[in-house]
């Protein structure tokens, strides 16, 4: 198996749980060697020239690190739990932070990583 | 079986533990749909932990209130996504609660002068008898390196650690191995700080060493493993202190046999 696979596994069995078969799923991640020009920033896949989405542009979604570190660089802000998931929402423009990509959680990140350090430079 | 190009101390430890809840986690990759609140709250504790020692090493000493905001906010944000299982008798508000006592307590503990915290690593495992190298180096992380070569290991737990477990204790061996390796010198002590969640808040310390005779058994241990995951040797064990929280439970309980083995190289 590559990084790029993963087996799902589905057993399918009788009503009183004898198993019939099992069912292995191979999803296999297709990435693309270099970003197409003008790719977008975000969970929005692109679309191509003759208005079908390229799924292989897709961002994929914030990771749970990125989601813990903006928690933590807003709690260090004053904004806490509830807040910061409001915060996050309205930052992002979503409806569930779910929806928000790697590279736009990582553009927040940076910025404010930068923003404390200035205001730590400041207080100097 | 392609197994994996570098081996880490907590796939050493999954593996001896329970090999079919290996496989699970890092060849299928299943989805965890639930996690256990234990392991989220010490993740949790483990984030404010190593934020407070950066911190005391860039800013001398940080606000305690700062330290409880930034597990409070690590809480929060795991407890986003997915579902997490709590024991009949716990709630998430009184881990975050037991989390702050926890805390407030190590806060004022005196500290010694920092090296650094999480202390990452990915080194060569070598036989120091035979000069045998592992084909894939061994990778970790350690929770807190002092500046009189004292390396730290931070436990959060529901008991007293058994004294008797030290010595055979993996995790430790390899840290210490690697600091070795890293700082060419063995460190001064392995120290295992364990936070206990009672009813009332403990937080026990162990001092333990290793030598030569341990590094050759660590050698060995992972060279096993490495062996049985490429054979696509996958037992389970039901019963076993992990099978209490395991997320693959229900993969567990179904799985008959390791008949996939179409994989073997």
């Amino acid at each position: 198996m590559t990084p790029n696979q993963k087996i799902y596994r589905c057993t399918v069995t009788t009503l009183d749980g004898q198993p019939l078969f099992l069912l292995l799923i191979t999803r296999e991640r297709m990435e693309s060697a270099i970003a197409p020009e003008g790719s977008t920033v975000g969970a929005t896949p692109s679309t191509s020239p003759n208005g079908s989405v390229n799924r292989n542009d897709v961002d994929p979604r914030m990771t749970e690190p990125q989601k813990r570190y903006l928690f933590r660089l807003l709690a260090q802000q004053g904004i806490d739990g509830k807040n910061a998931e409001a915060h996050l929402k309205k930052t992002f423009q979503v409806a569930t932070l779910r929806e928000v990509s790697k590279t736009t959680a990582s553009q927040l990140i940076e910025q404010m990583v930068a923003n404390q350090k200035e205001a730590g430079h400041e207080r100097a | 079986m392609n197994a994996p190009d570098s081996i880490s101390v907590s796939q050493i430890n999954l593996y001896r533990t329970c090999s079919l809840k290996y496989r699970f986690q890092y060849i299928d990759q299943l989805p965890r749909l639930l996690r256990a609140s234990a392991l989220v709250f010490g993740s949790a504790v483990h984030t404010a932990l190593e934020w407070l020692h950066k911190a005391r090493k860039v800013d001398g000493q940080p606000l305690l209130e700062d330290l409880l905001r930034v597990f409070e906010a690590d809480w929060h944000a795991q407890c986003l996504d997915g579902e997490i299982r709590f024991p009949d008798d716990t709630s998430a508000e009184q881990l975050l609660v037991k989390g702050k006592e926890l805390l407030s307590a190590y806060y004022h503990i005196p500290q010694q002068p920092l090296h650094d915290a999480e202390v990452s690593f990915q080194v060569p495992l070598v036989n120091p008898t035979t000069g045998e190298v592992l084909e894939v180096p061994l990778r970790g992380v350690i929770d807190l390196v002092e500046a009189d070569d004292t390396v730290i290991e931070f436990k959060t737990s529901q008991k007293r650690w058994a004294l008797a477990d030290l010595p055979d204790n993996v995790q430790l061996t390899a840290y210490s191995y690697a600091y070795e390796l890293l700082f060419g010198r063995a460190p001064k002590e392995l120290r295992l700080v364990n936070l206990i969640r009672t009813k009332n808040p403990a937080i026990e310390t162990h001092i333990t060493g290793r030598e030569k005779s341990d590094y050759e058994r660590l050698f060995h241990v992972a060279k096993e493993v490495r062996v049985g995951i490429r054979a696509g040797v996958f037992i389970p064990n039901r019963g076993c202190w992990l099978c209490k929280d395991c997320e693959y439970d229900q993969d567990c309980r179904e799985w008959t046999g390791n008949d996939d083995r179409h994989e073997v190289a």
